[in-house]
């Protein structure tokens, strides 16, 4: 066997190997996205949970009652900045209006 | 001569270059200024191409806006900050104009006559006045409907912000009392302006904005004045309850 064939040969092992730890590398990486993707919904649903347990205490005694109060107060600080979005968008129109003013071809 | 002869002495490529700059200019100012200003006269009285694609470009911008409009009222019913029928009202008179421009449109496209198309592209200003009254008219709607529908959240919340003050030790009440009177008396503040607004819309139409435009500015700062009280009124009524919540924190 000739030098010439050994290296050959040798290269050859070298692509399988190489072929090999990327097929490793790639299923690996489709596992961790099944994963990520399977996850996904459970999350969602853990932080929906998590929203609603301060609901699922009411009325049980004054500290719930305040803790109620609490959470009322972030939803209307948070409807009033909405208030404050819509009040924009009725400047914005105002400043929007003069395109219809004396613009005729 | 002098001149003359320093003219003479310009290279010919120099020469070139500037004739093409100058025409170049001549060609980019007018346009950027038609595109800036919107000159009053950028079609000749005969080219009813021109009316067309001018008209066009207006009815587009005009349908963007009430798109946008649109989109905005459907986020709000989705949030639950206005009701179905509220909603439907608006719809209904977004629709309305939209349905109007797409029929000028149609006319304008199929015109002949120079003239004719001028006259379509003048009504889109004149019969619509979109951006003048329907986008200033239908926001400020959609405004005092979620203020209506917060004022009516926050008069329902009385009865247990009452009952947690109640609940508050003794040194705090005279804070907490003072704050819900408040919060109730801004509560009427807004409630009072709800009527005086409710009445300013029916006035606020392109007829009155085309012919009686006196009555159509006071109208409109009339509502503006109703809707300022209104947003001071139901922003002072959110800060004395978050006080309120402040102070019951961890009582």
């Amino acid at each position: 066997m000739t030098w010439i064939t050994k290296l050959r040969q040798r290269s050859v092992w070298l692509l399988l190997l190489i072929a090999l730890v990327l097929s490793f590398s790639l299923a690996a990486c489709g596992q961790q996205v099944n994963a990520s993707n399977n996850n996904a919904p459970n999350n969602n649903s853990t932080s929906q949970q998590l929203q609603y347990q301060p609901n699922q205490s009411t009325h049980s005694n004054s500290n719930n009652a305040n803790s109620n109060l609490q959470s009322t107060d972030q939803q209307v600080q948070s409807i009033l900045r909405q208030l404050d979005g819509a009040r924009n968008d009725v400047n914005s129109s105002n400043a929007s209006s003069s395109q219809d003013n004396g613009q005729q071809p | 001569m002098k001149l003359l002869a320093t003219v003479r002495h310009i290279p010919g490529r120099f020469v070139a270059v500037g004739i093409l700059i100058t025409l170049t200019l001549g060609m980019l100012v007018p346009s950027t200024a038609f595109a800036a200003t919107a000159s009053p006269h950028p079609c000749s009285s005969t080219d009813t191409q021109c009316f067309i694609a001018v008209g066009n470009q207006f009815i587009a911008l005009r349908q963007t806006a009430l798109t946008a409009l649109s989109g905005k009222v459907t986020a709000r019913q989705y949030d639950h900050l206005i009701t179905i029928d509220q909603a439907n009202v608006l719809q209904s008179d977004i629709s309305t104009n939209q349905s109007g421009l797409t029929s000028l449109k149609s006319k304008l496209d199929a015109e002949t006559n120079s003239h004719v198309a001028r006259q379509d592209v003048v009504n889109i200003f004149f019969q619509f006045r979109i951006f003048a009254v329907v986008l200033p008219r239908d926001y400020r709607r959609l405004y005092l409907d979620i203020a209506v529908n917060i004022d009516i959240k926050l008069r329902s919340l009385g009865p247990r912000v009452q009952q947690a003050i109640k609940n508050a030790p003794a040194g705090e009440q005279a804070q907490l009392n003072t704050l819900f009177n408040d919060y109730k008396a801004q509560l009427s503040t807004a409630e009072s302006q709800f009527d005086l607004a409710q009445v300013d819309f029916p006035a606020l139409t392109p007829a009155n904005f085309n012919y009686n435009r006196s009555t159509y500015l006071t109208t409109l700062s009339n509502l503006d004045a109703a809707e300022h009280t209104i947003h001071t009124a139901l922003k002072q009524a959110g800060n004395d309850l978050h006080q309120i919540a402040h102070i019951l924190k961890d009582k």
